[in-house]
């Protein structure tokens, strides 16, 4: 049975045109589309710019949306992961990194400088894992999406999808573990 | 030994930018108009052969030439009247007069023929 899709009420607004419809839908996910190009990307203007893209072809395609099929925002997910990884085959990894602000008096300096390393590790170890693998971790772990709606997404099977996942996860570890100089589980 | 997902959980996605929503509302205004531009446009009908429209030059000009073409009478000139013309343009009226034997006034009144 066809998942029942929560945003099938935007749907005849967005056929027609009406851009109240189109508003509404990115209150509802504007920032979950926008946060798979982050996680995959690393960069917050990117993000911004896959989500555009993203919302705008939902917006050209409505008018011809066959209901039933998937959910918009499957959709809006797997064009926003199939965006991330055109642009990461075309440029490779383009991780930036933030200097963070000055932390706030709720934590030492020191503290403040282990979370900093801790982000910039972390973002170091997402950054050099394979990029369906990054897609796999950006889906699963950072969307919640399940293992089903996950393959679909990357058009795989729910096997080789969870055989991707546990790779990624292993290669994290490996790295991080590396980095903190102990084992990461 | 640390927990991954701990680990992971330290990276946050930022919220987007306020300015994010109003601009795709703005590329998505723009694309709609577009389209509808594109759809006002006058189309031609299906059966329209745009060779009709050209058929109605082509027989305006094979009409303008066959008119010219009947109405056009060359001038039967002879080979003396081109010359006289052209000597009368050059100004040499009387001198080809003088080569054809007619009579000129010479200097002085001298009226002399030369016959050829």
């Amino acid at each position: 049975m066809a998942k029942t899709d929560p945003d099938m009420d935007l749907l005849p607004g967005l056929r027609e045109g009406d851009e109240t419809a189109l508003a509404r839908l990115m209150d509802r996910h504007l920032k979950t589309v926008t946060a798979i190009g982050y996680y995959m990307l690393g960069d917050a203007s990117l993000a911004e710019d896959v989500a555009q893209t993203t919302f705008l072809k939902l917006w050209q395609t409505a008018p011809k949306w066959e209901a039933g099929r998937a959910t918009l925002l499957t959709w809006m997910r797997r064009v926003a992961t199939n965006d991330c990884l055109d642009r990461l085959r075309k440029k490779g990894p383009i991780y930036l990194d933030h200097v963070p602000d000055r932390a706030d008096d709720t934590e030492t300096a020191l503290e403040e400088l282990e979370k900093n390393d801790m982000i910039a590790a972390v973002r170091h170890a997402l950054a050099s894992l394979p990029d369906t693998q990054k897609a796999a971790i950006t889906l699963s772990y950072y969307q919640q999406v399940s293992q089903k709606e996950g393959a679909a997404i990357l058009d795989q099977s729910v096997k080789a999808y969870e055989s991707l996942l546990s790779r990624a996860r292993k290669n994290l570890k490996a790295t991080l573990s590396l980095l903190y100089n102990e084992t990461v589980g | 030994m640390t927990d991954l997902n701990n680990l992971l959980d330290h990276v946050k996605a930022p919220e987007p930018s306020e300015l994010l929503k109003a601009r795709i509302l703005q590329q998505a205004k723009a694309q709609r108009a577009s389209e509808t531009v594109s759809k006002n446009k006058t189309l031609s009908a299906a059966n329209d052969n745009h060779w009709k429209r050209w058929a109605g030059l082509a027989a305006m000009a094979i009409i303008l030439g066959v008119v010219g073409l009947t109405t056009f009478t060359p001038v039967q000139t002879s080979e003396e009247d081109v010359w006289a013309e052209a000597a009368q343009n050059m100004g040499y009226e009387d001198l080809y007069a003088w080569v054809e034997g007619d009579v000129v006034e010479g200097p002085a009144g001298d009226e002399t023929s030369y016959p050829l």
